[in-house]
């Protein structure tokens, strides 16, 4: 993932974040990219089918909402996992690191609420 | 080339998710779990990514003056610690939670077609289109990502 990052730096001078990529126009460059992660995702399904076990219990109600506030929350805060978490911090970028931070911690929180009112399925 | 380039970014970040475990929502909720069964698997995975890309990065910069295959550097606008990233980002944290998924590895999972990525990245899509109606109201000096490669 890190090689991934620093070819995509080297090549095409990008920093990788896949919410970036849905939230500008969706280029030619930025859909070979997603493409590239839907295709391999494909392959890596058909060597090692084990890997993509959904082991939690989540409705489609709650996959929806979850959806929304991750694509809404990612675009008002600028970035998800891999651009703040990886490329961000990974560049030395104060503002990732906090960013990182806090989405870390309000996901605890969400999942101690989860798992404590919820008995862990929503 | 550059469209290669990209494109075997993409494969690659994506093999690494679904190899290292990352794309399974329980390893998210696992490492989120710290009160609970807690699992740090995540840390030593988003860990391993930085101490190969920090450096590079830092090397990428000192050895070239522009990338490969476009003509400049992309340099993300500093802004500060602003409320929109510290709100935007506290929303994203719940959201994971719930859905299990980030964008990344929502991607990499959907060739599985479970109703978890499925229902993630169409609930994505849709945050995605209705933050970014809102974000002329919301943050108006905000500039527009957009991924011109």
């Amino acid at each position: 993932m890190g090689l991934a990052c620093f070819g995509l730096f080297l090549f095409n001078g990008r920093t990788l974040g896949v919410n970036g990529l849905l939230g500008g126009a969706l280029t030619l460059g930025a859909m070979v990219l997603l493409v590239g992660i839907v295709v391999a995702g494909a392959a890596t399904l058909l060597v090692y089918p084990a890997g993509f076990i959904i082991e939690i219990d989540r409705s489609l109600a709650a996959t929806l909402i979850g959806g929304l506030l991750v694509g809404a929350g990612t675009q008002l805060g600028s970035g998800c996992t891999s651009g703040h978490g990886i490329c961000g911090i990974g560049r030395l970028s104060v503002r990732s690191l906090v960013a990182t931070v806090i989405f870390m911690t309000s996901g605890a929180v969400a999942v101690f609420v989860i798992s404590s009112f919820f008995g862990g399925a929503i | 080339m550059r469209y290669l380039t990209a494109f075997l970014s993409g494969a690659l970040f994506s093999i690494g998710l679904a190899v290292s475990g990352m794309i399974k929502p329980s390893k998210v909720i696992g490492f989120m779990d710290v009160t609970g069964d807690w699992d740090p698997s995540l840390g030593f995975v988003m860990g391993g990514a930085l101490l190969v890309f920090a450096p590079s990065y830092r090397w990428v910069l000192s050895k070239n003056e522009r990338p490969l295959y476009e003509t400049k550097f992309d340099s993300s606008p500093r802004r500060g610690i602003t409320w929109q990233l510290t709100i935007g980002s506290a929303v994203f944290g719940v959201g994971w939670a719930i859905a299990g998924f980030c964008p990344a590895t929502a991607f990499t999972s959907l060739p599985a077609l479970s109703h978890n990525a499925i229902g993630v990245v169409v609930g994505m899509m849709a945050g995605i289109i209705v933050m970014r109606s809102a974000r002329k109201y919301l943050a108006p000096s905000m500039p527009v990502t957009v991924a011109d490669f």
